[in-house]
């Protein structure tokens, strides 16, 4: 989980020996693997949605609405009578599209300012103080406020989500260029001359890569849970796309009446943010072993 | 003691500094003109003009923040677009049940998040420790307004134990307060109590394999003093960060649990001010929430210096 991944010298691997330390670690961490074969399921069911669907997941049929799961509509339908299951096959895709674009932005925009900050001096107490100022902000607070000043729209949602995930990946890269800035190859490497970019691209870039793909399922299990949350209060995409949190939301109030249409997504939402959570705890065992013998 | 007090309060203001900064500039960050957007799609321009002019948005960005900021300082948070009351009196009606429930739900997350941690920490990788870590994970993945839906149907619906939705003030009896928030309070602090819980375990793991431990137990301490005395407090400044730290997931969740157990607190005032774009509500309570984050934070750093005396800053 995000807050406890104490850093350790050991998590400072090159590209090469991550790679190889997930496939040789992995094998023994069945949970990990369980959590990687729960998301590819998940994959295709968003790819193969139109396959998948039993329906058209936009579908009014007023007669059949609020009926229990059963062979015909194997999630139930909701208040307007849509099937559940062709919905939340389509919902899936909104998920994974939101939690890939947040991981991706974070990510990269997290890298580049991180290393700037954990580099210079200067840039780091702007930056940090930046950082600092909108972590102070609880996350899903700050993506309400920039939804409800912008239209609803997919792309609007995942610029909400990443500008609250990314200071997380910030703090954490410019912290870990901090530590390395004192290893002797890197002081080594400054002292014989070698220039700046060389130092950060070459001797500094490699060692985050750890740590900041564990950090990356994190920021991907966030994304998800925010935008479901999002949704859920109404502020998130557009009412008219099935993503979960929309059918969460649309369901809340014929819960009495219809506990499914609101458990369904809600259980895959659950399973689906389990799955990244036990795969990221798995790569972090994995990628240092004096945490998983604690962890 | 009090100049490091001054020192962590002298830090605290470039945050709030860069807070309001933020929950003020975001009108600028987003796109599209926010008077327009506020005013709603049927709205005409004579309407867009007014509600310009009402947020300031006709001045200089530096000029609008400093006399925004002023207002602020002088507990002046602006007026409700939709209601045309102050900001400062609509959060004062609903601030109430936010504070309970938060309150309640830190009080009993923390009673049973450290016992768990330490039971965890000390039967590490047995049947306990694997079942508090499985908690947690759980904890962790399932949002809090589908733990929400889950509590509310089991207990309430079904048992018919708890009442599905509302609030009732202590005033009204402790008992009806008690059973009103007993399930809200469950599903917000369940993130929270996971958080704390792992991380003592995780603190506590990492002392209880250092060598002090081992003279501690060589010399035959009783395991009450050992680990609750010597290996506790040695565990306590990543403890006591997290559960600064996460208040924010209970300052977050608490918009989602009063929205699912229609509390009228906050979370509600806010929820109902997005569906009306009503953004000075909106900024108020980012504002009040961010200051109750920066001071809860202030004080655990203090707690920091009184657990661990080897901290001087």
């Amino acid at each position: 989980m995000p807050n406890d991944n104490l850093q350790t010298p050991s998590m400072f691997l090159g590209l090469r020996s991550i790679g190889a330390r997930l496939v040789r670690q992995m094998p023994g961490n069945s949970l990990a693997w369980l959590g990687v074969l729960i998301l590819v399921l998940i994959t295709i069911a968003a790819v193969a949605a139109p396959l998948l669907a039993t329906a058209d997941p936009q579908a009014i049929n007023p007669i059949r609405r609020l009926r229990p799961p059963s062979a015909q509509h194997w999630f139930g339908t909701d208040h307007l009578g849509r099937d559940l299951w062709s919905r939340a096959v389509y919902g899936a895709r909104i998920s994974l599209v939101v939690g890939v674009a947040v991981t991706t932005i974070c990510v990269s925009i997290g890298l580049l300012v991180g290393l700037v900050a954990g580099y210079w001096r200067i840039a780091d107490a702007i930056i940090m103080r930046v950082v600092d100022g909108l972590m102070a902000i609880p996350a899903i607070l700050l993506a309400v406020a920039l939804m409800a000043l912008t239209r609803a729209s997919l792309g609007n949602v995942i610029f909400a989500i990443a500008v609250t995930e990314t200071p997380r990946v910030i703090r954490l890269v410019r912290s870990l260029v901090l530590s390395l800035r004192e290893a002797t190859y890197v002081q080594a490497a400054i002292t014989s001359g070698t220039p700046v970019s060389n130092i950060l691209l070459r001797h500094i870039l490699p060692s985050t890569v750890g740590p900041l793909v564990v950090q990356a399922t994190y920021v991907f299990a966030a994304a998800i849970l925010i935008e479901a949350a999002l949704s859920f209060l109404g502020a998130g995409v557009p009412s008219n796309i099935p993503s979960w949190g929309n059918i969460i939301s649309e369901g809340r109030s014929f819960f009495l009446l219809a506990w499914w249409v609101v458990l369904v997504p809600g259980v895959l939402l659950s399973i689906t943010v389990l799955a990244v959570n036990v795969l990221g705890d798995g790569m972090r065992d994995a990628l240092d072993p004096r945490l998983s013998r604690v962890i | 003691m009090w100049m490091f007090l001054l020192r962590r309060l002298l830090n605290s203001l470039p945050v709030m500094f860069v807070v309001s900064l933020v929950v003020f500039g975001l009108i600028y960050l987003a796109p599209g003109d926010p008077a327009a957007i506020i005013a709603g799609e049927f709205a005409t321009a004579d309407e867009v003009i007014k509600i310009r002019a009402k947020l300031g948005l006709d001045e200089p960005f530096f000029v609008q923040f400093g006399k925004w900021g002023l207002r602020v300082l002088s507990g002046d948070l602006g007026v409700s677009i939709f209601s045309n009351f102050p900001v400062t009196t609509l959060i004062g009606q609903r601030i109430g049940p936010t504070l309970a429930l938060t309150a309640a739900t830190l009080v009993w997350a923390l009673a049973l998040a450290l016992p768990l941690g330490i039971i965890a920490a000390v039967r590490a990788r047995k049947l306990s420790d694997r079942f508090v870590m499985a908690l947690s994970v759980i904890g962790f993945s399932a949002p809090s307004f589908v733990i929400g839906y889950v509590l509310m149907y089991v207990f309430a619906v079904r048992l018919g134990w708890f009442p599905v939705q509302g609030y009732e003030p202590i005033a009204n009896g402790v008992p009806e307060f008690l059973r009103h928030i007993f399930l809200p309070s469950l599903t917000l602090g369940l993130v929270y109590m996971a958080l704390i819980a792992r991380m003592t375990r995780a603190s506590l793991i990492d002392v209880l394999s250092q060598d002090f431990i081992r003279t501690a137990n060589a010399k035959g301490l009783s395991w009450f003093s050992v680990v609750l005395i010597h290996a506790l407090r040695n565990a306590a400044v990543p403890i006591v960060t997290t559960v600064g730290a996460g208040v924010a997931l209970l300052i977050g969740g608490v918009v989602i649990t009063e929205t699912v157990f229609g509390i009228p607190g906050l979370g509600r005032l806010t929820v109902d001010s997005i569906l009306r774009r009503d953004y000075p509500i909106i900024q108020g309570v980012l504002l009040l929430f961010s200051l109750a984050y920066v001071v809860i934070n202030l004080i655990v750093d203090t707690v920091y210096v009184i657990v661990d005396p080897r901290i001087r800053y």
